[in-house]
């Protein structure tokens, strides 16, 4: 993964040491409130519910190992010993003190780590594939891209301010695993051009309040105009995006209301300026950023199928874990793991201070000292040698890292909710442990098969309900919690939105309403058939009645 | 005006006699100010600019972050004229007046002094520094010492060329 050099270590100990002055300033009463809080956090730290969170950047998702004993050994000194990853490649510490924030990011600072950019209005941390580099279907490893993003984007000095945040995902492979279509802007591979390659650009994807599919701006974009592009876009979005409401000011907004067509015009008109200038990418840069990408030492007769089946033949639940947590790899014998975090009873992302050291230890074993983090809220070890993997399962499912549910119902995406942000309108996590104790039976979840299921506590969407399969939206009906429940949704390449099946339910019915739609599923599937596509075979209407249940039930409650 | 800061060709100081004023924003203005060095609205300018250049004196613009940036480029043969321009921050998160900025030095060749007024915080000084920004009035209760010991010591990293670079 890449190393900082001197200049990138000094750039974020004075960032840090900056922050620290911030904070003096503003205990002093020389900044305000309302000046402070876009300082604060263009450095991660929010205000919440109970306490400040710092949301610490993972960029495009790699960890070293001593990242995360640093963040084990951070979130034992300042937090209550545990963290929390997001859908975007970052670690919120959930009770942090404002007072320790510039230590906090000092220690990180020792690590390589920082806190820039994962809040305000600003380029956000970029994002990309868990599987980049490994994954079989890779054209181009989008990593060293993506560094040049993080180096080009933190302190950009002309889009410190933007109208509303960015958000970019880039993607090198077949199968998008970014989510780029609901970015403000994806980057995906689409070509070679004369052995050059080159992107698609989507602009003006979104979840939130307003779901909005990205539309493609520009086809064969050369990756050596990837940045000078990306300047064009962001000014446009910079000059143009409204700023007098921070609902209606994200990019897709200004997208939607100039059209596609008229947008793309002034990206036209101001990329003919920028086009070739400095921000173009050069072949020498571009290999100075990738050598630090290059792959590990392979070692060459790495498998043991005949071992691997004697294994799995001998322990079954190695083998059930074995088909969930296991990924192709593009080196014959080796294979990506993920660790999931949704073990039962566990909130969706959290991890403990321990399990974050169990992970370095296991990623120093196993793969190379380095780990991934996942958009769906679980870590990856990405080289990890097969005839190894039945020795990774025996360690890791000690410290509750190998619940065989990856890519199951329960391995649920879910945002932190009304437990502590101050944007949710629900506890979007109470929600899930239902759903967890529901479906806590292995053979169940197994005969469920491929099922994504998403919650998020508000309209903001940070658990993208919109594109699970099973999407569950927390609102607030007169102070009580209700459940929107959306069905249909996808990530991928052909990500999409899902539709609204009827009135919202209360939170004490979610748990049964979800048995009832999965009930309906089994009954109307075909063999071999997943619940998106009996979805897509029989439409909502047969659903539909599922909500009824509830909602009735509701009603006779609130008679008596 | 407040405190201003000023970059010279080695070092950033305090101006402790800064001419300029802003003009008032209605565009008969020019007639009845008295003589000295205005910063005037770029629409008085625009309607007024006869009357402001047969007054012979040094002048000046000062630009809302609303400025469309056709009407920069629509002034790129007179942008020489200008002794200074000031870019407006109706508060230091409008961000819009930093493309200005780039727009004024790269694309359109502005080389006097470019200055930030408005809501001018110690916390942008690196942003505006590294766009092209030479002049800061800065706001109240801004610490106009430690301002200076900030853009001296930012002088060195911010400015450093990326790896990928």
């Amino acid at each position: 993964m890449y190393r900082y050099n001197p200049d990138d270590l000094a750039l974020i100990r004075e960032r840090a040491a900056q922050f620290r002055a911030q904070v003096a300033r503003w205990r002093s009463g020389v900044l305000s409130d309302s000046e402070f809080r876009p300082l604060r956090l263009q450095n991660g730290l929010y205000v919440q519910r109970h306490a400040p969170m710092l949301r610490v950047a993972v960029p495009y998702g790699m960890i070293s190992a001593a990242q995360l004993r640093k963040l084990a050994s951070i979130s034992r000194r300042y937090d209550k010993s545990y963290g929390h990853f997001t859908t975007r490649h970052n670690l919120q510490l959930n009770w942090v003190r404002i007072e320790d924030a510039p230590d906090i990011l000092d220690e990180l600072t020792e690590v390589e780590m920082h806190a820039i950019q994962t809040s305000g209005n600003c380029i956000r941390n970029v994002t990309t594939d868990p599987f980049a580099g490994i994954a079989p279907d890779e054209a181009m490893d989008p990593r060293p891209l993506a560094e040049i993003l993080r180096q080009w984007s933190a302190m950009h000095p002309e889009f410190a301010f933007l109208p509303r945040k960015i958000k970019i995902a880039i993607s090198g492979s077949v199968e998008d695993r970014t989510l780029g279509w609901y970015h403000d802007v994806g980057l995906r591979l689409d070509g070679k051009d004369s052995g050059q390659a080159t992107f698609a650009v989507i602009v003006g994807g979104g979840l939130g309040r307003t779901p909005l599919r990205g539309q493609i701006i520009r086809q064969h974009l050369p990756w050596r105009h990837l940045l000078s592009y990306l300047e064009a876009i962001v000014r446009v979005f910079n000059l143009h995006g409204r700023r007098d409401n921070p609902y209606k000011a994200r990019l897709k907004i200004l997208v939607q209301r100039l059209g596609l067509a008229e947008f793309s015009r002034q990206v036209e008109t101001e990329w003919a300026h920028l086009k070739d200038g400095p921000a173009t990418l050069t072949e020498a840069g571009y290999q100075r950023i990738a050598a630090h990408f290059c792959s590990p030492e392979y070692r060459q007769g790495a498998a043991s199928a005949a071992r691997l089946a004697e294994q799995k033949a001998a322990h079954p639940e190695f083998a059930r874990w074995l088909s969930r947590a296991v990924h192709p790899h593009k080196m014959p014998g080796y294979a990506a793991v993920t660790l999931s975090l949704k073990a039962p009873g566990q909130a969706p992302g959290d991890i403990t201070a321990a399990q974050m050291e169990s992970v370095a230890a296991l990623a120093d074993a196993f793969s190379f000292g380095e780990a991934r983090i996942a958009h769906e809220q679980n870590l990856v070890l990405a080289d990890v040698e097969q005839g190894r993997l039945f020795e990774l399962w025996q360690t890791a499912r000690k410290e509750a890292l190998a619940t065989p549910n990856v890519g199951l119902l329960t391995d649920m995406i879910c945002c932190p909710g009304g437990d502590f942000c101050d944007l949710a309108n629900a506890r979007s996590v109470a929600v899930a442990r239902a759903i967890q104790t529901r479906f806590a039976d292995f053979e169940t979840l197994f005969d469920l098969g491929e099922i994504s299921l998403n919650i998020s506590g508000c309209v903001n969407a940070c658990g993208h309900h919109h594109v699970g399969n099973i999407g569950i939206l927390g609102v607030d009906r007169q102070g009580e919690e209700f459940y929107q429940i959306t069905l249909g949704g996808r990530q991928g390449s052909a990500a999409r939105v899902g539709k609204v099946i009827g009135p919202a339910v209360p939170a004490a019915h979610v748990a049964d309403v979800v048995a009832s739609i999965l009930a309906v599923y089994r009954r109307e599937r075909r063999p071999e058939e997943s619940f998106l596509h009996t979805f897509e075979r029989i439409g909502s209407a047969p659903f539909k009645p599922c909500l009824r249940a509830a909602n009735a039930t509701q009603r006779t409650e609130t008679a008596v | 005006m407040n405190a201003l800061i000023r970059e010279f060709a080695t070092d950033f100081q305090i101006v402790p006699d800064d001419p300029w004023r802003i003009a008032p924003e209605e565009s008969a203005a020019p007639r009845s100010l008295p003589e000295g060095a205005w910063l005037y609205p770029l629409a008085v300018w625009q309607k007024e600019a006869a009357v402001i250049r047969a007054r012979g004196e040094t002048f000046g613009l000062r630009l809302l972050p609303d400025t469309p940036p056709i009407a920069l480029e629509a002034l790129k043969a007179r942008l020489a004229d200008f002794a200074v321009i000031a870019l407006d921050f109706p508060v230091f998160t409008d961000g819009r007046a930093y493309s200005l900025a780039r727009l004024l030095r790269e694309r359109l060749g502005y080389t006097g002094e470019l200055r930030a007024v408005g809501h001018v915080l110690l916390d942008t000084l690196l942003f505006t520094r590294r766009l092209g920004f030479d002049a800061w009035a800065m706001s109240e209760r801004q610490d106009v010492e430690e301002a200076l010991v900030h853009l001296r010591s930012l002088r060195q990293s911010h400015m450093m060329r990326h790896p990928y670079q």
